[in-house]
């Protein structure tokens, strides 16, 4: 059951990636991301990560694709311009890019995969999960990091809005 | 665990029929309310009371043509109701509407979920809300439709925030983000009555009107400015869905409010019997759906650059300071 | 962007007019509706309502109306048509009138300008029909109505 779930929503992920790539229209392709991020909370809830599934809903899902679904319907770009060159260079080095980091996918794979043969088994994933644990443990022992991280995001914030905005 | 699965998918399905028929029943309060207040009728032809109009109405969007207008988006077209009315259906999965009660042997509680992030769930699926709108008014390839899309995605995104903000406070007094939890929370005393708290009471109210774009914030739609918005180009069920989704988003805005400040299924300051806790929640949900109504009926609509900055520059700081004021008092005081 | 000069009220101040309109709509909520339920309940015109036209008859059952075409003359949306004839004994009557009724304005005119009070404007206002030809209401259809 659980794992007819994993594939239908991995299966979705994987549909949804492609047709970012694919698709020419724009809307289509953050549609197809959208439908991607969705389904990745799917898996995470199915590893009883509800913190991190939420979170992927309401951050990823709803506010960063709202904002660039916004911005395309904005821009009104119809259609994406036709590529000059068959073999642009950045055409050749996004492939070359592409092929390193599916090699740097595929490296955990040949040594061992996380779950059934490392420490988090169901039971501890259940625990993580949990808000309480997460919260714990960010502002315990990660404080100093979550703290940091939030400073930046605040820093990117001002940074865009002074940036954006000549005159305040 | 089958049997797990069967009451499960019992459960489901009777919430969901109870639900359209309180989104239908709903279109209903929402005219003969609006009809009293204008001094009119309202609708009295169809049944006594005009109590059979909801179900003529429906019928009358099946049986009405599909008109899909030329150089849509076929797809998006198709696909912007059903996104539209999904996210609405699914908040109620969470909102625990009663106790719970023992039927053949079983404990059945009165909830189809409770996972522990329930108030965030709902926060996620808000967000997710907005896309059909979005890709409603955008598919449609008309210009009143873009412009009605638009508007919704700028003023959901502004909104959402200051809406999750409020709930922060809620959050922190009632140290959970069960909804179950938090009802239970709130038995002796509901939270609206706690000090403070009817602060972010009124903000949750206001945000969460803006939120599902209902009238003083019905810029979306704004009838007299954009005739009618994003949905110009939906007729028949297409049409229908965009409504139900209107209405199953009041109806759920109704009951998050209830299990958040107005103590769910209790009683105030007594112990509530068994048997009067799903009566006593959905009479506290259509009395705030009785609100929505009567406050469509009295304020106009605000202008669109009023309203965000409304959003941003009056509810954004007062939903910031109230999570310090708040965090301070039932900390350092309480 | 028009600029909206603002009656400042204060910060305190801004949700008290709020309270009051909702106040006076949930007032309204009580009252009794105004409207007509108009099939089961008719409205009863005034008097001197303009309604379908009709052409009055003398107790003998004679037509009044002495065709001298005062009425078509006056009439500013042209819809009167008469067609004069005269009886043996040297009496005038309408041939032929007619009133377009969809095209009449109901002022009036024709009322005030009869010599002989020959024609009225009754405070009928139910007068419908599936074909345009039923309102160009000719002389025998007008003395009925």
């Amino acid at each position: 059951m659980m794992l007819a779930m994993f594939f239908l929503a991995a299966g979705v992920a994987v549909l949804g990636a492609l047709g970012v790539l694919l698709c020419r229209n724009p809307i289509h392709s953050a549609l197809g991301l959208v439908a991607t991020m969705v389904s990745l909370a799917v898996v995470y809830l199915l590893h009883h990560a509800e913190f991190i599934f939420v979170i992927q809903l309401m951050v990823y899902a709803g506010a960063v694709m709202g904002l660039i679904v916004f911005v395309i319907m904005l821009l009104d770009i119809r259609r994406e311009e036709a590529a000059s060159s068959r073999f642009a260079p950045g055409k050749v080095v996004g492939v070359g890019l592409a092929g390193l980091f599916f090699v740097a996918i595929l490296v955990p794979f040949t040594s061992r995969l996380t779950g059934r043969m490392g420490g988090m088994t169901e039971s501890a994933l259940e625990r993580i999960g949990s808000v309480q644990y997460l919260s714990d443990q960010l502002f315990g022992p990660y404080l100093l990091p979550f703290e940091i991280a939030s400073i930046l995001l605040l820093v990117g914030l001002v940074g865009a809005v002074t940036l954006a905005k000549k005159k305040l | 665990m089958l049997d797990f699965v069967i009451e499960s998918v019992i459960k489901v399905v009777v919430v969901f029929a109870v639900l359209m028929l309180f989104v239908a029943y709903t279109t209903w309060i929402e005219r003969k309310v609006l009809g009293r207040i204008q001094v009119r009728h309202g609708p009295n032809r169809v049944g006594p009371f005009g109590l059979l109009q909801p179900i003529a109405d429906g019928l009358k969007g099946f049986f009405k043509e599909d008109i899909i207008p030329s150089n849509t988006d076929r797809l998006l077209y198709a696909l912007a109701p059903a996104l539209s009315i999904i996210p609405a259906l699914l908040v109620v999965a969470v909102i625990p509407f009663g106790d719970q009660f023992t039927l053949f042997g079983r404990t059945i509680t009165m909830r189809i979920t409770d996972i522990n992030v329930g108030l965030l769930y709902i926060l996620g699926l808000a967000g997710l809300g907005e896309y059909g709108v979005m890709l409603g008014g955008w598919a449609s390839n008309n210009r009143y439709g873009l412009l009605g899309s638009l508007r919704t995605a700028a003023q959901m995104i502004s909104y959402e925030l200051a809406l999750g903000i409020t709930l922060i406070s809620v959050i922190m007094v009632s140290g959970s983000l069960s909804l179950v939890e938090i009802v239970e929370a709130q038995a002796g005393l509901w939270n609206v009555f706690k000090p403070i708290l009817w602060v972010p009471f009124i903000l949750y109210i206001i945000c969460g009107l803006a939120e599902i774009n209902r009238t003083p914030f019905d810029m979306p739609e704004a009838e007299s400015e954009l005739a009618c918005g994003f949905n110009i180009e939906y007729s028949s069920m297409k049409f229908a869905m965009f409504f139900m989704a209107e209405y199953a988003h009041a109806i759920s805005l109704a009951a998050l409010i209830t299990c958040l400040f107005l103590g769910g299924w209790n009683l105030p300051f007594v112990a509530t019997p068994g048997f009067l806790k799903l009566p006593v929640f959905l009479a506290k949900v259509f009395a705030l759906v009785f609100f929505f109504v009567w406050e469509r009926g009295t304020f106009p609509r605000l202008r669109y650059d009023q309203i965000m900055r409304f959003g941003w520059k009056v509810l954004m700081p007062i939903a910031l300071a109230n999570i310090v004021v708040v965090g301070l008092y039932y900390t350092v005081i309480a | 962007m028009i600029p909206v000069k603002s009656r400042r009220i204060g910060f305190f101040g801004t949700p008290l007019p709020l309270l009051k309109g909702l106040l006076f709509t949930l007032s309204r909520l009580f009252t009794k509706p105004v409207t007509y339920q108009y099939p089961e309940q008719k409205r009863q015109p005034a008097d001197r309502w303009r309604g379908l036209h009709r052409l009055k008859t003398t107790d003998a059952g004679q037509l009044k109306c002495v065709a001298c075409g005062l009425c078509e003359a006056v009439c500013p949306a042209n819809v009167i048509t008469v067609e004069a004839k005269e009886t043996p004994d040297g009496r005038r009557f309408p041939n032929r009138f007619v009133v377009e009724v969809t095209r009449c304005i109901f002022c009036g005119y024709c009322q005030e300008a009869c010599p002989k009070d020959a024609i009225e404007l009754t405070t009928n206002y139910e007068f419908c029909g599936y074909t345009r030809e039923e309102f160009h209401m000719t002389r025998d259809v007008l003395a009925r109505n």
